[in-house]
């Protein structure tokens, strides 16, 4: 299996077999890819999930899954990413929303112009169907000239189907349709286009695709509204004669999809999901499960029973500190993420996911895309700020999902300042909801008031023009239990392992450093910010040496040193803005270069502190908390 | 008229599409001029929800003032 976070479409294996999984966003290709070769990746209830390409097999197919698109062209990342693909592949499986045919169909149209061998997914069949919505299959398969395959993916209906077809994948039976005739070209081009014997080229050609027409000089641009209005025209003359429309009422999701875009309902709804939100994560789990699973199971039974084993070996003191000191792989690190982070992490993980597949997270976007503009972003970008309370790195690979390089880039600059990852804002949690209410609101006003000037600021000096919204909202569903419990595992799995990683080589860190005296060197070097500036005690220094390494790591730091309230809240203020993980680091390396990545992790320092300490003497000056 | 300022509810017919990468977009998403629109929501200064067929769009505000359209039930009356 190969899913890359690298931008490009690199299928590895046998190039002369593959099958590429293609449809619009959100019409069930990650499914199906989950149903034919048991890989399973993201599935969630909004459009742009899948933003790279992953391969499997099935039998002797290279099964490609791809972003969701509207159409071939090269115009964005997604749409090159897929347009390679479907120029390399053997076959195409067009999987379609029967729910939404309008739509739908174009794309259909496009790759059987380009001569591709297609079959079509008639996926969301069960969807069609609640909206009355009968669909003649048989007409449509003789319309289209390719075979079509009614599906319900999520139960595996009509998959059986669809295996069997895949060894025969044949282009349209249809003659070519004629787009140049309705066509205002000149002859020179004429002769250029007649020249390009590839049909799939030749269209996107006639499209005015930007790299076919680099690699045949084409130099003058041509439009695509022309084929692309033929192209509408003839799906609407489809859907005309293959739906039947018994349209039933639904009133409940309706309603409830209504309100959630209400302009002022929308927000409380929005107020009582991170309600809920927060009595779950931060009062049932951080408090109560956290309480039983570091202090009781951890703190009580695990470290002193590991403490006395490791003791009985009678091991030499740097080798006896590295396991079981202070910051021992056995005693720190597991319970920092066995005792603390785990719990808390996969709660977060959980709500996440049931709010990506409900299909609420566009309909938020649509809520606050007023306030976003004054930040250079679109709503859209809602979808990668709410998965970066998920992980701060996925998140980042996720803005690909937005139009313009400067959306990328001010939501990637959001992300890595002010927004803390589910890990991070575990322990905050914990930390937090012994302090009360009135402290969590203070927290999180600061960190939001850091967040808006940063917005504001960036849209203000980043040159260039930002995108407006443009977005199809998915039907509002049920999340599936399956599909939460998947999702939330292989992202546990993730964590565990990446955090894990990176916390033993911190402990290691720690406790080398801790022996060779490192530590107090460090500790005096930055003890005036820390000390004089922040408010905080020298032990403090120690959390920021850890938060190098995972800004959670560094906030457990804190966990046991019982900071009074005003040092508590420099403590978490400073620790969320402080530098984002080595792997965030790394993909922010990749994803907007060494000059952005460089500007954050510097910027995040110095944030942080400045912040800390400010905080720290206006609460000394007002004498509050 | 121009969409920004249709008002909720109100059934519309797109006349033009003002800008062309709005307009390509737009028509491979299923929507194009002479369709027929309904405003499911609208924030003020802010976005709009269309209804196009059997999908709900959500457009931009700068998006909205590329589009002209025609009210339906005004041409009726
Ligand atoms: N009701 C219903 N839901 C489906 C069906 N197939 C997929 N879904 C749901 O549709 C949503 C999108 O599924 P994905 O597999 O992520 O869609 P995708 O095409 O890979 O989406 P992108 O990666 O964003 O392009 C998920 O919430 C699925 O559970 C179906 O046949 N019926
Ligand atoms: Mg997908």
């Amino acid at each position: 299996m190969k899913s890359c976070h690298d931008e490009g479409a690199d299928v590895k294996g046998d190039e002369t077999n593959i099958i590429a999984l293609v449809g619009n966003p959100n019409t069930g290709k990650s499914v199906v890819f989950h149903k034919l070769t048991g890989i399973y990746t993201t599935v969630s209830n909004y459009p742009g999930t899948t933003l790279n390409i992953t391969t499997g097999k099935y039998k002797e197919h290279t099964i490609v899954d791809t972003p969701g698109v509207y159409g071939i062209s090269s115009i964005s990342t997604e749409e090159r990413i897929t347009t390679e693909i479907v120029l390399k592949a053997s076959g195409v499986v067009n999987i379609v929303n029967a729910a939404c045919l309008e739509r739908e169909l174009f794309l259909t149209l496009q790759l059987i112009d380009m001569g591709l061998p297609t079959v079509v997914v008639l996926n969301f069949m069960d969807e069609a169907e609640k909206q009355g919505l009968l669909i003649d299959v048989k007409a449509l398969s003789s319309q289209l000239g390719v075979r079509v395959i009614p599906t319900v993916a999520v139960t595996g209906s009509g998959i059986a189907d669809l295996k069997t077809s895949l060894a025969h994948i044949e282009s349209s039976s249809l003659p070519v349709f004629g787009y140049e005739r309705g066509m205002d070209i000149d002859a020179e081009r004429l002769l250029v286009l007649h020249s390009i014997k590839n049909r799939a080229e030749h269209i996107l050609a006639l499209e005015g695709d930007g790299e076919v027409g680099v690699k045949y000089s084409l130099n003058t641009k041509i439009s695509p509204d022309k084929v692309y209005t033929q192209r509408r025209k003839r799906v609407n003359a489809i859907i005309r004669t293959v739906v039947t429309e018994n349209p039933k009422k639904r009133t409940f999701k309706k309603k409830l999809a209504s309100l959630m875009v209400h302009p002022v309902f929308g927000f409380f709804f929005l107020a009582a999901i991170l309600y809920i939100a927060y009595l779950v994560v931060g009062v049932f789990v951080a408090q109560t499960v956290v309480n039983f699973t570091e202090k009781t199971i951890m703190q009580g039974y695990y470290v002193p029973y590991i403490k006395e084993m490791v003791g009985f070996f009678d091991l030499p003191v740097w080798l006896y500190t590295l396991f079981a000191g202070e910051f021992g792989i056995l005693t720190m690190t597991l319970t920092y993420i066995v005792g603390i982070l785990l719990p808390l992490v996969v709660s977060f993980y959980i709500l996440l996911s049931l709010l990506e597949d409900s299909g609420y997270l566009p309909r938020l976007a649509f809520l606050v895309d007023k306030t976003l503009t004054r930040f250079g972003l679109n709503g859209k970008a809602v979808i990668p700020l709410m998965l970066g309370f998920g992980c701060v790195t996925m998140a980042t690979i996720t803005t690909r999902m937005l139009d313009t390089k400067r959306e990328k880039d001010i939501a990637s600059t959001l992300l890595n300042f002010a927004i803390p990852c589910s890990a991070q804002l575990a322990v905050i949690t914990a930390l937090i909801a012994t302090a009360g209410g009135y402290f969590t609101l203070v927290y999180v006003s600061i960190i939001f008031a850091c967040f808006v000037i940063l917005g504001t600021v960036l849209h203000k000096v980043l040159p260039g023009h930002s995108s407006s919204l443009v977005l199809s909202l998915p039907s509002l569903q049920l999340p599936r239990i399956k599909n939460i419990i998947m999702k939330t595992f292989v992202r546990t799995k993730y964590f565990l392992l990446e955090a894990g990683i990176w916390f033993l080589i911190g402990a290691v860190i720690m406790s080398v450093f801790q022996l060779t005296g490192t530590l107090e060197l460090l500790k005096d070097l930055i003890s005036p910010i820390v000390v004089n500036w922040m408010g905080l005690p020298k032990e403090a220094a120690t959390a920021y040496v850890m938060g190098i390494v995972r800004r959670d790591f560094g906030a457990a730091g804190f966990y046991n040193m019982a900071l009074p309230s005003l040092q508590l809240l420099v403590a978490l203020v400073s620790i969320t803005l402080f530098v984002p993980c080595i792997a965030a680091i790394m993909i922010l390396y990749k994803e907007r270069g060494a000059k952005i990545a460089t500007a954050i992790w510097v910027g995040t320092i110095v944030t942080a502190f400045l912040i800390g300490g400010l905080i720290f003497k206006i609460g000394v000056v007002l004498n509050v908390l | 008229m121009l969409l920004t300022h249709a008002k909720e509810q109100q059934e519309l017919q797109i006349i033009a599409i003002k800008d062309n990468t709005l307009k390509t977009h737009l028509l491979k998403l299923g929507l194009g001029e002479g369709d027929v629109v309904r405003i499911l929501g609208k924030i003020v200064c802010g976005p709009m929800l269309l209804e196009c067929k059997s999908q709900e769009i959500a457009l931009g505000m700068e998006n909205i003032a590329c589009i002209e359209v025609n009210a339906i039930h005004e041409e009726l009356s």
